[in-house]
């Protein structure tokens, strides 16, 4: 057997074996798995007979969207760090050994199909919107699913092949970086030409006429994505083959670029696999903002120096606030910027799914966004557990910057999306307080998911164990908020913010309830690692 | 001083320490010895309230995971832990304020000059060498004036000067009657300063020797470490 299929199958059979020696890990997999086979089949449920699917277009639209969002990111990490398909293991192992560096290349990029497809379960979340808006059935969001990862794997190695070529040579790199904007504003041109020439009149079927047209369904490699999710969507499945077959011709091309370009990948590959070993060793201990400065160049503005305030457990707030000050977070990380800016051009367009609908949609954006915060760093560092204060104490003061941040990016975001969509005072602030509800909730489970699962090795196993804690955590707010909207007999403009308010009561009682019976978590180490 | 009584640490089915035993008086330093694996780092943890584990151990008196032992114990671990967006002297501030110290400025700079971070004081942690890191892991450390201070392997990544300042610092805390556990790798490096050794082995102390008992028979504790980790023997 070859060194590099020994160490694909011996990785393979030891993450399952891993599985049996932690219940736990296997016991939440078979949990996500049936919570997902489960919004599946809920999901299935009949449309009823009047039910009209909203066009297909639109959904076009939203897929190009989505796959453009998803390139273009991957693509830019080719002008900074570079992509890489490899581990440090790989580095200090692989390379050195005897095996030609295209087998390895190949490996790397075996390797790296699988990894795409795992990431893209996560769209199958998605089912009951895209069945119940648009008439998608389970074999369309497979193929949607293989678009997805299609589009990533083309924006892996497209970053891959633009820092080989543009590495250590500025000028490459700046006429790369134009040629790369050139192409997406050429995209949004074609995609927004119709807008413009029905005179800025409704948006979204303009829009999504413009990302049905030729110009974009052929545009290379988003365009194909596009349209081999549209044409599978419209049941047209030697066009969506045409599409894919496309697809693989682009990677075939790049592979072969990238062998050609040159044979020694070995350097450029080594630094991006450093900054991406960086990167996840820092996103595993929660220092997200960390790891994004270490990619810049990690250039801090220290400002004033010192804490001057605090004392006693009091103390980790205050140094909480320093380090989001140095970090460049007042409240909103990048991340939370970025969803507020999608979130606003969307409710902008998707204006008729009124306040609840935004609601939802904006409170699943925050389970992405409150993943991170300062206290999960604390964890790691023996100097939460020694100091001499009790642990509830220390747990609740280490919680305050981010209670601080869900109440801020509550306000900025129920005040946003209730101007644009036009809700009533009364409805924005039972959203914003309901908001800050499900925050507390997602910031309780988040302690619930370090309480009892321990410290979580992975991003993808985090993500994991996050979207099952807190889908069930969310349950008896929903259910609270949907009862007290339908038994509290009030008018009909109050009912929809008394139901959110329902959901605030709910949320803060049992974020209360989870922060107490989490209370010793900071009692020792052993409680946050396995 | 501290006193560790019949202490078994299991993780799952695997035995990191068994039924380990031993006390550390004040003004007394005791070093731990032992091969990777023997579980020295382990009952370090113990000690320092990190870990669970069966059995009982006291700080002065009081149980390890008490807030009045943890105001008595400082620690040093293998891995120099500072905050990457923290200066070094925002370290100390940090420290100072979670322990309610109130002159805390004063040992502070003393601290500072003497491991010669003075002038790394507006450095960030991010942007420390792993030797600085460890010099101001050790500062935070003894800022509070422990009574009980335990080092995990504390000389590795130490340039010699900072080694040199480590074991005067070593004599001083023993001087001012603090209790001192020391676990390390480098026999060299604690030989003249140690009062009682514990060698660990696969979880177990394998041989207890006092320096007097060293010093009257003449044995070295170099032979005796090797002749234990290589399996030469019984050394009660």
């Amino acid at each position: 057997m070859s060194a590099l299929r020994y160490l694909t199958l011996t990785t393979l059979k030891n993450g399952i074996q891993e599985l049996k020696k932690r219940p736990a890990r296997l016991i939440a997999y078979l949990l996500f798995l049936g919570l997902m086979v489960f919004l599946i089949f809920v999901g299935n449920g009949n449309n009823g007979a009047g039910w009209e699917p909203r066009p297909m277009e639109e959904l076009g639209l939203i897929v190009l969207a989505f796959y453009g969002m998803i390139f273009v990111a991957d693509v830019l990490k080719g002008f900074s760090s570079g992509a890489t398909f490899f581990t440090m293991a790989d580095v200090n192992l692989l390379f050195s050994a005897p095996i030609r560096p295209k087998r390895i290349l190949f490996y790397g990029l075996i390797r790296q199909v699988g990894m795409t497809l795992w990431v893209g379960v996560f769209i199958f979340f998605e089912y009951g919107l895209l069945h119940n808006t648009y008439g998608v059935d389970l074999g369309q969001l497979f193929l949607l699913v293989l678009g997805y990862g299609f589009t990533y794997f083309c924006a892996e190695i497209t970053a891959m092949a633009i820092y080989i070529f543009v590495n250590g040579n500025p000028v490459r790199k700046r006429w790369m970086r134009i040629g790369l904007y050139a192409f997406v504003a050429l995209l949004v041109l074609a995609v927004a030409y119709p807008f413009v020439q029905n005179g800025f009149i409704n948006p979204l079927e303009s829009l999504s006429e413009g990302a049905a047209s030729p110009l974009a369904s052929f545009f290379p490699v988003l365009g194909w994505a596009k349209s081999f999710a549209y044409m599978a969507l419209t049941r047209n499945m030697g066009m969506a083959f045409l599409f894919l077959a496309l697809m693989v011709l682009f990677i075939a091309a790049m592979v072969l670029l990238i062998t050609k370009m040159q044979s020694d990948y070995y350097e450029d590959v080594l630094q991006a696999t450093e900054v991406t070993y960086a990167q996840k060793e820092a996103a595993k201990e929660g220092k997200v903002q960390e790891a994004s400065l270490s990619l810049t160049g990690g250039k801090v503005n220290r400002g004033h120096t010192g804490l001057r305030k605090g004392w006693g457990a009091g103390v980790f707030y205050y140094k909480h606030m320093l380090e989001n000050r140095r970090a460049g977070i007042f409240f909103f990380d990048k991340m939370s910027l970025l969803f507020l800016v999608i979130g606003g051009i969307m409710a902008f367009f998707m204006r008729d799914f009124g306040l609840i609908g935004m609601f939802s949609m904006f409170t699943y954006f925050q389970l992405f966004t409150s993943a991170t915060g300062r206290w999960l760093r604390e964890l790691d560092i023996h100097y939460v557990y020694l100091i001499p204060e009790r642990p509830f104490s220390k747990l609740i003061h280490l919680c305050m910057e981010n209670i601080c941040k869900v109440a801020v990016d509550a306000t900025v975001t129920m005040l946003l999306i209730g101007l644009i969509i036009g809700a009533s005072p009364v409805e924005i602030v039972a959203a914003i307080l309901a908001r800050f509800g499900f925050g507390m909730v997602f910031m309780a489970g988040n302690i619930l998911s370090q309480r009892v699962l321990g410290k979580i090795a992975s991003k993808g196993l985090l993500m994991f164990l996050y979207f099952i804690v807190m889908i069930l955590l969310c349950l008896p707010g929903i259910l609270g908020g949907v009862l007290l909207g339908i038994l509290v007999p009030v008018s009909a403009e109050l009912q929809i913010g008394i139901g959110l308010l329902g959901t605030l009561i709910f949320n803060l009682l049992l974020s209360t309830l989870l922060l107490f019976l989490c209370r010793n978590v900071l009692d020792n180490i052993e409680l946050n690692k396995k | 001083m501290f006193e560790v009584k019949n202490v078994t640490k299991r993780y799952g089915n695997v035995l990191a320490n068994n039924n380990i035993s031993l006390s550390v008086g004040d003004g007394q330093i005791a070093i731990l010895l032992g091969p990777n694996g023997a579980g020295k780092s382990t009952i370090i943890k113990c000690i320092t309230g990190l870990l669970r584990f069966e059995g009982e151990i006291t700080i002065d008196g009081h149980p390890n995971k008490s807030i009045e032992a943890k105001r008595l114990l400082g620690y040093v671990p293998e891995m120099p832990a500072v905050y990457d967006l923290l200066t070094v002297s925002e370290h100390l501030e940090f420290i100072g304020r979670a322990y309610r110290l109130e002159n805390w400025q004063q040992e502070a700079d003393r601290l500072l000059e003497r491991f010669e971070l003075n002038d790394k004081k507006d450095k960030l942690g991010k942007e420390l060498s792993k030797g600085m890191q460890q010099k101001l892991s050790i500062c935070c450390a003894l800022l509070h004036r422990p009574k009980v201070i335990i080092f995990d392997e504390p000389m590795v990544g130490l340039d010699p000067h900072a080694i040199k300042q480590l074991k005067e610092m070593f004599r001083e805390l023993r001087d001012n009657g603090t209790a001192v556990l020391i676990s390390t790798h480098m026999l060299d490096s604690v030989e003249d300063y140690w009062d009682v050794a514990h060698i660990m082995m696969n979880g177990e102390f394998a041989a207890t020797r006092y320096r007097t008992q060293i010093e009257a028979s003449g044995e070295s504790l170099e032979d005796l470490f090797f002749s234990i980790t290589e399996g030469q023997g019984e050394h009660p």
